[in-house]
């Protein structure tokens, strides 16, 4: 299973499977974390977008 | 049935898309970074789900130009997008909470004399409540004004004020595709702005007249799939805005209503068109 460092809080996770651009929720610290590459495994955090839409 | 899904990232949302659509078709999911014009794209329908209002807009636009149709299409995006362009179409189906637009600093400071205090003020654009602000008297009047004096866009200089709704704590939110009234929740917080992406928490919400106001403001654009924001005014219901790109993952959570499914539905429908 890929393992996950949060680069927010240091914090690691694992998950099943990614997927490249795929969202993920860091369990320790609550930021969402895109992944940017697959191998490497690279995450980023989302950045606070553009113009948006939301619930 | 070859259906595209163009995206800047897959959140649940994009995800939920995505499996219900394979059970109707091919699935072509377009990242941002894979998509240039002009080039034809294999595709029978688009579903836009790119983030930003604007890339969304444009990509809707350069697919139908090649001839494919889109949800949500780039005039339905256009209008339902923009607040001052959704408030005109509104308006003429369903209450909306009194607004004013102005386009100067000078006008804008007029307003309060017509909608009195406190005032909101948003942006033309976007969403998540940013940059909506409560104006409670005239030194927060110009102080909001004087910040949006110095934001880069252009469309933060054009001044479009509502008045405060106080909301019991809650508003609701509903969607409408294709004309078919989906589902709506409740979205609950103690702060004035109540999108569930700040936090706000989410119920199931179950009522008539919220059914009947959500189609009447679909009704107003007549097409495509809108999330609909609706206030407990003291009078009645209002429609505070719509929203062409949705986001609905707390929605089908809380509601158990397989949004996802009737937006691919309601996609491969356009598609046979
Ligand atoms: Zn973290």
């Amino acid at each position: 299973m890929p393992k996950i460092v949060c680069p927010v809080c240091g914090g690691e996770f694992e998950v099943e499977s990614v997927e490249l651009h795929e969202v993920l929720e860091c369990p320790v610290c609550g930021v969402e974390l895109e992944v940017v590459s697959l191998n490497p495994l690279v995450v980023e955090e989302v950045p606070e977008v553009e113009e948006d839409w939301g619930e | 049935m070859r259906i595209g899904v163009t995206y800047t990232i897959l959140r649940k949302e994009e995800l939920m898309i995505r499996d219900r659509a394979r059970e109707y078709g091919e699935v072509v999911m377009l990242h941002e970074d894979d998509l240039t014009f002009p080039k034809k794209y294999d595709l029978d329908v688009a579903i836009i789900r790119n983030i930003s209002h604007y890339k969304a807009l444009y990509i809707a636009k350069l697919l139908e130009e090649q001839g494919t149709p889109t949800v949500n299409s780039f005039n339905l995006m256009l209008e339902a997008g923009d607040k001052v362009f959704a408030t005109l179409k509104l308006a003429k189906k369903v209450p909306v909470p009194r607004w004013r637009v102005s386009f100067s600093e000078k006008s804008a400071k007029k307003i309060p004399e017509e909608l009195g205090y406190p005032l909101v003020s948003k942006p033309v654009f976007g969403s998540w409540g940013r940059l909506l602000a409560k104006i409670n008297d005239e030194d927060s009047l110009e102080n909001v004004l004087e910040h949006k004096k110095w934001m880069k866009n252009p469309l933060y200089n054009i001044h479009y004020f509502q008045e405060f709704i106080d909301k019991p704590g809650r508003d609701i939110r509903s969607y409408v595709i294709g004309g078919e009234f989906v589902t709506a929740i409740y979205r609950y917080s103690d702060h004035w702005i109540t999108n569930t992406a700040r936090g706000g928490r989410a119920e199931p919400c179950d009522r008539e007249d919220v059914v009947e106001i959500s189609i009447k403001a679909w009704e107003a654009f007549g097409e495509g799939a809108l999330a609909i924001d609706i206030f407990e005014g003291k009078n009645g219901l209002l429609v505070n805005e719509v929203n062409p790109n949705m986001e609905f993952k707390n929605a089908a959570r809380v509601t158990g209503v397989d949004i996802a499914r009737k937006l691919v539905e309601y996609a491969v429908e356009v598609a046979k068109r």
